[in-house]
């Protein structure tokens, strides 16, 4: 062979990571891109939310859209709701991009109030012509209505209803009732435009997106026949029967294209580069990322004190309904066992201790209620239980040397 | 950029410092050695407590030394943002703390300072140990800081020892799991310390012993490594004062054993050399158990004790002198239940009740005085009691927090029989 694919693979890689190319959705693109050049274009305020669930492709929609816009036409004031925690801090956030902080430079640092009073007159003293238009996007949107009082949004809301300064609003979440969390008075200020990005629904969509990202485009720096010669084994690696299934696989596990791109990140990553990508590496990949049961690690993974330990906990919890349990209770459950089987199996109460600390700190036990728990002694702290029987049963069986008498008890069942 | 000869000396040097890790190493190889230098945006490592996470992902980012920014942050540390967020940007900026620009608390300052710093252009490893300390919105930033920063060449490195089920279908990751070893793993890395002057025969001969004591019980590492250390000075001894020769393993296990037994009591408890011997004496165990309190603290603590695990309608029944013969044969009966109160922990009760059960099992007649009432106080202050609420307009409620061991040895040393007071011991 001989070929280099060392440039392919890191330009695949790149525009997975970059992730910016837009696959479908030209109606709403279309939609966004009428709302946003009202605004721009004759300064006529609105506002839109886009719902779509996780990884639908939000961001790369909106993104794609102000892209087609002209940078001189408006400027754009990026807001995450995971970042801007609250309203002080979104509205910092706002002037520095709008770049006012220089108009006077003791307001980004005044008050909450000082910057919000600030904000609202230099919208009010903007107008529908003269005045650059402002794209804000918020992120998160759903994280932005549990701000106090929903101030920030009321405003916002607000100066888009009166004609001022020219302000496109557009919020990105994955929450369906996102309108119900809004307060009445921000509601009713809200123009009820709302963009619905559906997910893949199909194997097919996803198919046809691994080809895409797989594919390289002609304005990459390769030799043409370095790239001809990886596009069409893409091709043949596309139509293979094995491909599919795999695809039909983790379609079911989850519909969206995030698991795809991690999926062909770590494949690409683990081909060298002299190598082309074949259907080994992307079916083996899928093994190690998705079908590794990491519970069950953890419980293989278990002394056999622990391993016991776990055991009574199960018991403890199929026996009382999954009512929470203490520490006395499952070492009373663990010493009656090992009290009637063997000796060797008999360990110090301090031991016991130690093991079952290691057990929460893994967290296959949660405590419960933090508040009731306070003034308890350890030993009393109340758990609850995030196995179940059936998982430790498939555990016992993997376990390496598990002695029998604990495989018996595990089946026994009896108090 | 590294040279090709370079990464495969970093693989060879990982693969032998840290045997049966070829697996995870590989991964970790294949995804941070790379020539075009793209990054995932973020890894989880999960794996059980002393498999090596933390020290070869720390070895990997010391290896690769200049040709990355890195930065490594226990988050056990991190409990406000600040002490998160400041060690990083020292780190990734190299710059001093007085240096820093502002006090960085919120992520908002954080994302600004990396972008102004124009980070975009570098390598940057952000290693997060313990991750599951942090909050679920920290971990979730973090796992969006490449897409935030909007670089390629940023990771960000989560480990922890919580799988990963736990965390949110929000969080994407590259998974690499860590796998506990198993026996003969262990067995092999065990002997691979072997201590200066002794021949590896003996070595393993001890190991294989030492092995089939402690496996059960522990599985951990770290802990067996400081373990087989301590019990191998003393499983030598007799070869070096002679009295037994190498050969002879059931003598020299003979010998052992007793001191097996003490170690397997007090697996992770932190057993030193100099303590192995002060733990096989009971009288100092004793003495420690039995606190040094004033008289009529002890006889409180007892009866906080008993108020905690009786339940009030059998008061009557120990107190009352009148029903003598009935209290009796009562007792009888509930002694082969099923502890219950036992298990489920010590009541609550008021200090009125506190106060008649501790004239009922004093002897002697005291007057109730203020330094006798000082005394519930000291108890609640040294910890012994727990007191709840606030106790101003009602009566102060308590919680005896002591053990029944420790209970027990104090009412020894007032000649006091306890047992005889507990309905369900």
């Amino acid at each position: 062979m001989g070929f280099d694919f060392g440039v392919c693979i890191q330009d695949v890689k790149k525009k997975l990571i970059l992730n910016d190319q837009l696959y479908g959705f030209d109606n709403e693109q279309k939609q966004l891109l009428q709302i946003i050049k009202k605004t721009t274009d004759f300064g006529e305020s609105d506002s839109v939310i886009i719902l779509g669930t996780r990884g639908c492709g939000k961001s790369i929609l909106m993104e794609s859209v102000i892209k087609s816009l002209s940078p001189e036409s408006h400027t754009l004031v990026l807001l995450n709701g995971l970042i801007h925690t609250d309203d002080n801090l979104a509205l910092k956030s706002i002037i520095q991009q709008l770049q006012m902080e220089n108009l006077d430079g003791t307001f980004a640092q005044g008050s909450y109030a000082d910057n919000i009073s600030f904000l609202l007159d230099s919208f009010r003293t903007g107008n529908k012509r003269a005045s650059k238009s402002i794209i804000m996007v918020l992120d998160k949107f759903d994280m932005f209505c549990s701000h106090t009082n929903q101030t920030l949004l009321y405003n916002l809301f607000d100066s888009v209803q009166s004609q001022q300064n020219p302000l496109c609003i557009i919020g990105l979440t994955s929450r369906i009732d996102v309108i119900e969390l809004l307060e009445k008075r921000v509601k009713s200020r809200f123009s009820h435009n709302i963009l619905m990005l559906k997910s893949p629904s199909e194997t097919s969509q996803l198919l046809e997106r691994l080809k895409h990202s797989l594919t390289i485009s002609k304005h990459c720096k390769v030799k043409a026949d370095v790239l001809k010669n990886w596009n069409s084994n893409i091709d043949l690696l596309i139509s293979d029967i094995r491909i599919e299934n795999l695809i039909k696989d983790l379609f079911k596990l989850s519909n969206n294209y995030t698991k795809l791109n991690m999926l062909i990140f770590m494949a690409l990553s683990n081909v060298s580069k002299d190598k082309m990508i074949t259907v080994e590496d992307l079916t083996n990949t899928y093994t190690t990322l998705f079908n590794k049961d990491m519970i069950l690690v953890n419980l293989l993974g278990l002394s056999i004190l622990e391993f016991c330990l776990i055991i009574s906990i199960c018991h403890h919890s199929v026996i009382y309904n999954q009512e929470p349990f203490n520490f006395e209770m499952i070492y009373d459950r663990y010493s009656k066992f090992a009290l009637r089987n063997s000796t060797s199996f008999v360990t110090k109460r301090q031991v016991v201790i130690k093991a079952f600390e290691r057990i929460s700190v893994m967290q296959l036990i949660l405590p419960v209620a933090a508040i009731e728990n306070k003034h308890i002694l350890k030993e009393y702290r109340l758990y609850k239980c995030t196995v179940n029987l059936d998982k430790v049963k498939t555990a016992s069986n993997k376990y390496y040397r598990l002695p029998p008498v604990i495989l018996q008890w595990i089946d026994s069942n009896i108090i | 950029m590294l040279s090709k000869s370079n990464k495969t000396a970093i693989r060879d040097s990982l693969n032998s410092d840290f045997p049966f890790r070829d697996i995870q190493i590989n991964m970790l190889c294949n995804l941070f050695l790379t020539d075009d230098g793209v990054l995932p945006p973020c890894v989880f490592i999960h794996g059980l407590p002393s498999t090596g996470k933390t020290s070869i992902a720390t070895r990997l980012l010391y290896l690769l030394g200049k040709s990355v920014k890195s930065s490594i942050v226990n988050s056990v540390c991190c409990y406000t943002n600040q002490f998160l967020f400041e060690p990083i940007l020292k780190d990734l900026l190299q710059i001093k703390q007085s240096e820093l620009p502002d006090r960085c608390d919120n992520f908002m300052q954080f994302l600004n300072i990396l972008k102004q710093s124009e980070i975009q252009q570098e390598r940057v490893i952000i290693l997060l140990d313990n991750c599951e300390m942090l909050g679920h919105e920290q971990i979730v930033l973090f796992t969006k800081l490449q897409e935030l920063i909007k670089s390629y060449q940023l990771c960000v490195i989560l480990i922890s020892q919580v799988h990963p089920a736990k965390f949110d279908e929000d969080i994407n990751f590259i998974p690499i799991v860590f796998e506990q070893y198993n026996n003969d793993e262990i067995l092999f890395i065990l002997s691979k310390d072997i201590p200066k002057n002794w021949s590896l025969s003996i070595y393993q001969n001890f190991l294989t012993v030492f092995m089939g004591s402690f496996y059960g019980s522990c599985r951990d590492l770290v802990e067996l490594k400081h373990l087989a250390k301590v019990l191998f000075i003393k499983y030598v001894e007799p070869i070096e004062d002679g009295s037994c020769t190498e050969i002879n393993q059931p003598l020299l296990f003979r010998k052992i054993s007793p001191t097996i037994q003490l170690l397997l009591n007090n697996v992770y408890l932190g057993t030193s050399l100099e303590n192995v011997n002060s733990l096989s004496d009971e009288n100092t165990k004793f003495d420690k158990l039995a606190l040094d309190l004033p008289y009529y603290a002890k006889y409180f603590l007892i009866a906080a004790y008993i108020a905690s695990f009786n339940l009030p309608k059998y008061d009557k029944q120990l107190f009352v002198k009148a029903s003598n013969k009935k209290k009796k044969s009562n007792r009888l009966v509930n002694k082969t239940e099923n502890s219950t109160s036992q298990l489920v922990g010590p009541k609550i009760f008021s200090l009125d009740r506190l106060l008649a059960i501790f004239y009922a099992i004093i002897e002697e007649n005291t007057n109730m005085t203020a330094n006798l009432l000082a005394q519930v106080n000291t108890l609640s202050d040294l910890g012994l009691l727990i007191r709840l609420g606030d106790g101003k307009l009602d009566t102060p409620k308590y919680r005896c927090s002591v053990s029944f061991d420790c209970v027990n040895n104090i009412a020894r040393t007032v000649k006091f029989n306890l047992n005889k007071y507990l309905i369900d011991k």
